[in-house]
């Protein structure tokens, strides 16, 4: 799966949880899950968890950990894929 | 070390998930789950659990200047009273006060005198909480600023005086609060 595909993929997952949709406009790698889409930090482990349903993988609490930008949920989704 | 954290009851009680094992197992330890699991009221624990953790984890940043991480579970939680719990991070320990009315849990970390304020239906706008934090300071909040570090946590700035005071904020659903060291005089 390609980097472009992955962070689409996560642009749908995210969607529900965002509460500043100028946010959405504008997302890339950079992109924060907190501070710019102003996700609350608990629906952050439903993000995870629904990142976790749509790429068929297990994000363990380590990986969980550094979760914070789009760009770190495609690295952590990209490596689990390559280990599937 | 200040830190804080509001759930609103209402928005929590919609999660449909929070029970879950999956969801437990990202945010709470087994000995968390296991007191879950046997209590009368689950669901409320669980709130409790995360917005302990929460203002835990706000004051341990604030306190080390830390990265950002998202690292629920590893803030373990006691309960010690009603309204009273002790919240470990690695080597260190937090007291913490819990309040918990019908519409929402308010949590914080103890830190000698402090100015809290807890308001509903405010939007998360930074005019808003500056005109609270005016009023609760009784300084004119065009004098007022926040702002964040490199690691995002919040100060207010003073202007004029070159003075920052840390302030911790929550918000959550309906409801926002937050808290300031009150200055001695």
């Amino acid at each position: 799966m390609n980097k472009d595909e992955i962070i689409n993929r996560l642009r749908n997952i995210v969607k529900p949880y965002v509460q500043r949709e100028e946010g959405l406009n504008d997302f890339n790698e950079e992109t924060d899950f907190l501070n710019d889409l102003q996700i609350n930090s608990a629906n952050l482990v439903d993000v995870v968890l629904d990142v976790e349903d749509e790429f068929d993988i297990e994000i363990d609490n380590d990986s969980m950990e550094g979760m914070l930008t789009v760009g770190d949920a495609k690295d952590i989704i990209q490596k689990k894929l390559s280990l599937n | 070390m200040i830190g804080n954290d509001i759930i609103d009851l209402k928005l929590a009680s919609r999660s449909d998930r929070s029970l879950s094992p999956r969801f437990l197992n990202k945010i709470c330890s087994t000995k968390e789950i296991e007191e879950i699991n046997n209590t009368l009221d689950p669901q409320l624990l669980v709130w409790k659990f995360w917005s302990l953790k929460e203002a835990t984890y706000k004051a341990h940043q604030r306190r080390f200047n830390l990265k950002r991480k998202f690292n629920p579970a590893s803030f373990h939680c006691s309960i010690s009273s009603k309204n009273n719990a002790v919240v470990q991070i690695d080597e260190f320990q937090y007291n913490l006060n819990s309040e918990i009315t019908t519409d929402y849990i308010h949590s914080y970390v103890e830190s000698g005198y402090i100015d809290l304020g807890i308001y509903s239906g405010l939007k998360k706008s930074r005019h808003q909480i500056i005109s609270r934090v005016g009023e609760l300071l009784s300084i004119p909040p065009a004098l007022i600023d926040i702002k964040k570090n490199e690691n995002y946590v919040p100060s207010l700035v003073l202007n004029r005086t070159d003075k920052t005071l840390p302030i911790s904020l929550s918000h959550h659903g309906s409801f926002t609060a937050f808290l300031i060291p009150l200055i001695k005089s």
